[in-house]
């Protein structure tokens, strides 16, 4: 999380409005990130992402200064933004749900064979539980610290650490397992 | 916690995906921009009347505002004749009260509220229809003000003109700004039409057509050297009347009430 740019969120006033480019600037690769997390790279992330702009920037003005800051209140739409996809996506198509997983696993194990390390995480993080991968999309491509993905999750600081930590964990040895093979 | 390797998985948006979605972006703001320096021009207007022109003793408050700050005066509209008043876009800001807005998709309402087409003109000018499906609402306690924005179909970005419509349920007289007033009237009701400017960003003279029918107040405002006043009259003159398409006279309020929180 930016640091500066949630302070100067926190502090401007409706008549000093948020410099948005530099908002933009800011927070697009961060939420981007968020959705490779979440659904890999490519196209998917990019629209996810699209979305998720095109909503707060229709909403800005309900963004309110003294409730957070304002990267959070990107966050909160953006996670909305994907809960609503894989809700649409299980309710309209649950076929090509299973489909698409089908075919992630397929393009992991091709991407685990190429050695590739960006490719190799992208299909661990496709083996985690939802909770899990959603705190680490929070924390590593979101950048948000263990109190804000607390905020936005309601769990509570703690648990987001002993969750990332153990996720994590298990996450190291896997990778290096499969790299020694 | 020993992960460098996720640290390092940190992918970045494509440059050609990330300067399209901020044109996109930016397009964004500028239409929400000038859809809303028209509904707040229009709106300002009528809270200014109906929260202090109305009563009295707030009247005598307004006046004596306007003596000591000065500002902009406004021509009160009854349903045969103009009188000039003082007021003041100022004195708004001196009553402190905030105006709430939302905007609503057109669409939907019209489905959980076919009474919306009362609102409506039956007529449009070749070319525009509403440029984002959207009804724009904004309201301070009783006082309701709708909005839609008709435009041709490459508005903004070419500065093609667009046409804002509002209609609110104040009960108080037309209001119009002095200086470039004209009377005329729109299927027989005493209308008025003036000049303002839209906004900063959009700084073109800006003409409003403000007439009373069905027991609300209608507006229309469109850039003034890219319409002409004839097919903007046109249009005003074919609002249905309540004897054909009787407008529930609560619907506005109603409307407020179907919006939801603020907060994501």
């Amino acid at each position: 999380m930016d640091a500066k740019l949630d302070a100067a969120s926190r502090t401007v006033s409706r008549t000093e409005p948020l410099d948005w480019d530099a908002a933009y600037r800011e927070l697009l690769p961060k939420v981007y990130r968020y959705f490779c997390y979440k659904v890999g790279e490519g196209q998917l992330a990019e629209d996810l992402t699209a979305t998720t702009f095109e909503k707060a920037w229709g909403r800005r003005r309900r963004y309110r200064h003294n409730l957070g800051g304002f990267s959070t209140w990107v966050f909160t739409i953006a996670r909305n933004v994907g809960i609503d996809f894989f809700r649409t996506a299980k309710e309209t198509a649950p076929t090509d749900t299973a489909q698409l997983s089908d075919e992630a696993t397929l393009s992991a194990e091709a991407q685990i064979a190429a050695k590739d390390d960006f490719q190799h995480l992208a299909a661990l993080l496709r083996t985690l539980g939802e909770r899990e991968r959603e705190l680490l999309a929070l924390r590593y491509g979101g950048g948000l610290t263990q109190r804000e993905i607390a905020d936005l999750t309601d769990l509570t600081p703690t648990n987001v650490g002993v969750i990332l930590h153990r996720t994590v964990k298990h996450l190291r040895e896997v990778w290096e397992d499969t790299d020694e093979r | 916690m020993n992960d460098d390797f996720l640290m390092r998985y940190q992918p970045t948006p494509r440059p050609e995906f990330a300067k399209a979605l901020a044109s996109r972006l930016r397009k964004q703001m500028r239409r929400q921009a000038l859809g809303r320096s028209i509904g707040a021009a229009l709106a300002v207007v009528v809270l200014t009347l109906s929260t202090l022109i109305a009563l009295p003793q707030t009247r005598a408050a307004v006046l004596h505002f306007i003596r000591e700050v000065g500002g902009m005066g406004f021509i009160e509209c009854a349903w045969d004749e103009c009188v000039e008043i003082d007021a003041s876009l100022r004195a708004q800001e001196g009553q402190g009260q905030e105006m709430s807005s939302a905007s609503l998709d057109l669409a939907e309402l019209r489905a959980a509220y076919p009474a919306i087409d009362a609102f409506l003109p039956t007529w449009i000018p070749e070319g525009f229809q509403p440029y984002d499906g959207q009804v724009h609402i904004s309201w301070t306690g009783e006082n309701v003000t709708a909005g839609i924005i008709w435009a041709t179909s490459t508005w903004p970005d070419t500065g093609i003109p667009y046409i804002g419509f509002s209609v609110w349920t104040h009960e108080g007289p037309l209001m119009a700004i002095p200086g470039t007033l004209e009377e005329t009237t729109v299927d027989g009701h005493t209308a008025v039409i003036f000049e303002h400017h839209a906004g900063a960003a959009y700084d073109e003279p800006v003409l409003t057509l403000n007439w009373r029918q069905n027991g609300l107040h209608y507006s229309l405002a469109w850039p003034s050297d890219r319409i002409p006043r004839e097919q903007v009259l046109q249009m005003a003159a074919s609002f249905p009347e309540d004897d054909q398409l009787p407008v529930p006279p609560g619907l506005l309020v109603d409307l407020v009430s179907q919006i939801p929180s603020e907060q994501e």
